[in-house]
């Protein structure tokens, strides 16, 4: 061999390592925004500029779902839609609409958009909520149900009954994940969004296999976590987006009892259940969304399960007393900190 | 042959010191980014960033928007607020990296960066 | 047997890899044991490779290194396998070249910087098949350690290389 030849050889041996050095620069950035009335935190891996750059256009994304779907904003268009009764809506609405209406009926109306009229009467999206009359549930219940919306695929136009209003608080924030998820795929950096409680997972964190996402404790603070759940998105644009339902929230106390703001859409008053949240899991913003609401007004029954499973989801589900059922899918990555919460089995459920 | 005599010999230092060299410098670089910093963020621009660990006294911070901030060693936490729920100052106090307390009506949020430990989870979901 | 004929170089050749394979192994066992950062190992099997290097040339050597790669992707799985191999063979090209051409160093020196390029080359791997940059805080350990372990099989090439001279004082270069 020449020896400048193997000179140069070894020279691009030593070079390689010092090429090696600018990967270290790949950090942790941080990101706060508003949407939706919660808060936005996002840590996005990947140098400052380009992180920068992804979360301006993440936070965009969020808030244009907002503009699209809040109930506050009268300018949206599913405000516009609720007061005309009839509207032409963009195509990403309707795509929302049209989801939420087939997981609404997979969950067997456990998940109902509709009852926009009856939460209204409660007021949770306000400052002071209070017991309706049972007389004004009973005339706004008539309002509620799918069959109140049509929508028609050709014109894009969605039509409500005579008094049906919708309200989508409980796929909002899934919808907005999904939206946030679409720039993630396009810019391929590892990211960790939590968008007033969804969170969502993209791509592995820098050095690790996986995420570990921390589960509210429902009786602490907000940073305060009962359970573990270490997360490893799918390689190929894998994405994992946890959202919980829970009765802890939003609730208020009247004449010695409590009420949370989860409505039953049969009965038009909060769901009486044992449950205090349940977690869903799946690769889709809007259904862990819409079924975590479906599941904790279903219960821990089959049909919950049949549901999840068919939804290819996975879910926690909490109780009162601290008890805790996950599915099978969980089992492995799932650990309680928090000793005074146990795991049951599924025919321990109270 | 010659390499059999001895063990370690003049030239093995250089790449000894190289490698050493080396590892010092990627070692500071790893640690630059793992101070407790507390971030306030009003409005969406980033007012103040407080290396909690260098925090000597305890002092308050009144900002625009309607919120008190009470500054320690190594904690922050929001002490007043003229926002209805309070949800704020129900947050407690912010110590470590990864925690989060906002006041949504006066749009501040205030968090900790700063590296984390393994224990600490990415994000709480709820 | 012929002296240094192809089927006494081919003979030894197998035994060698054999050895390098089983060494590996051992040593991979062994540290699965112990909770040692991830990379971070005594690497004996470059001993054999090493030895290979100076007694048998440049492509024996590396046919022994690719040899126990193929083993570990058969016995540990696709990832280990990868890391083997862009491991083992950077390092067994830079001890060939360090051997040859910078001869002011003792088998210690070529052993630290071989094991450093080996584990610094598996991090690369990593990085690029992650597509995470930040694997590389192990950085400093694993050169450490390679250093370290360097220095270690160098100290057992010194005394291993004269005796198995001894045993086989008819191997030259292939």
């Amino acid at each position: 061999m020449h020896t400048a030849a193997v000179k140069r050889l070894i020279a691009l041996l030593f070079l390689f390592l010092f090429f090696s050095l600018p990967a270290c620069t790949a950090e942790k950035n941080s990101f706060t925004g508003f949407a939706m009335g919660s808060v936005i935190t996002a840590d996005i891996y990947a140098d400052r500029k380009a992180a920068e750059k992804i979360w301006q256009m993440a936070d965009a994304e969020a808030n244009r779902i907002d503009s699209l779907l809040s109930g506050t904003d009268a300018s949206s268009e599913i405000s516009v839609l609720n007061r005309s009764g009839s509207a032409a809506c963009s195509a990403q609405t309707l795509d929302i609409l049209r989801r939420s209406l087939e997981i609404g009926a997979l969950s067997d109306g456990c998940l109902d958009l509709t009852v926009g009229a009856v939460t209204a009467l409660w007021g949770f999206a306000g400052e002071n909520p209070s017991l309706p009359a049972a007389k004004d549930i009973a005339d706004t219940l008539k309002t509620v149900g799918a069959d109140h919306v049509a929508i028609d695929d050709r014109s894009g136009v969605a039509t409500l009954s005579e008094g049906t209003q919708l309200d989508l608080g409980a796929v909002g924030k899934g919808a907005g994940a999904d939206a946030m998820l679409d720039v993630l795929k396009k810019n391929a950096s590892p990211a960790v969004i939590n968008f007033g409680g969804t969170v969502l997972l993209y791509g592995r964190p820098a050095g690790r296999q996986s995420w570990t996402v921390g589960l509210r404790d429902p009786y602490g603070d907000a940073n305060s976590y009962f359970a573990t759940l270490t997360c490893t998105p799918g390689t190929n644009d894998g994405a994992v987006i946890l959202s919980t339902s829970g009765s802890y929230e939003k609730q208020f106390v009247f004449e010695g009892k409590s009420y949370h703001h989860i409505l039953d859409p049969a009965t038009g008053y909060p769901v009486e259940t044992a449950l205090s949240g349940v977690t869903v899991v799946s690769s889709e913003g809007l259904l862990s969304d819409a079924l975590s609401t479906a599941c904790f007004v279903s219960g821990l029954n089959d049909s919950s399960l049949t549901l999840l499973q068919n939804a290819d989801a996975q879910a926690v589900f909490v109780f009162a007393d601290k008890s805790v059922y996950v599915t099978d899918g969980l089992a492995d990555s799932f650990r309680i900190t928090d000793r005074d919460f146990h795991l049951i089995a599924y025919e321990e459920r109270p | 042959m010659k390499k059999d005599r001895k063990l370690l010999r003049g030239a093995d230092l250089i790449p000894l010191a190289v490698i050493l060299i080396l590892c010092a410098v990627l070692f500071i670089m790893s640690r630059s980014g793992k101070k407790t910093v507390a971030v306030v963020v009003e409005n969406g621009k980033t007012l103040y960033e407080i290396d909690l660990e260098s925090v000597t006294g305890e002092y308050t911070i009144a900002l625009d928007s309607g919120v008190t901030l009470a500054v320690s060693p190594g904690a922050i936490c929001f002490l007043a607020s003229d926002c209805k729920g309070r949800d704020c100052i129900r947050c407690g106090k912010l110590t470590s990296p990864g925690q989060t307390a906002a006041c949504l009506p006066n749009k501040t949020i205030v968090y900790i960066t700063g590296k984390t430990d393994e224990k600490t989870p990415d994000a709480v979901v709820y | 047997m012929k002296k240094n004929s192809p089927a006494q170089r081919a003979a030894i050749t197998g035994i060698l890899a054999s050895l390098a394979i089983a060494t590996a192994f051992l040593e991979r066992a062994v540290c699965a044991a112990l909770p040692l950062p991830p990379g971070v190992r005594p690497g004996l099997s470059n001993i054999i490779v090493t030895f290979a290097c100076t007694a048998m040339g440049f492509p024996y050597a590396l046919g022994i290194a690719a040899v126990k790669s193929a083993f570990t992707l058969l016995s540990a799985g696709v990832w280990a396998g990868i890391l083997s191999f862009s491991g083992g063979m950077i390092s067994v090209t830079a001890t060939a070249l360090l051997l040859r051409y910078a001869k002011k160093l003792s088998y210690a020196g070529v052993s630290v910087i071989s094991a450093c390029l080996h584990n610094l080359s598996q991090l690369f791997a990593v990085s690029l098949l992650s597509g995470s940059g930040a694997y590389w805080y192990l950085a400093p350990v694993l050169l450490l350690s390679g250093a370290g372990f360097g220095l270690l099989t160098g100290t057992a090439l010194n005394a291993v290389i004269p005796a198995l001279r001894k045993l086989f004082p008819f191997i030259k270069k292939g």
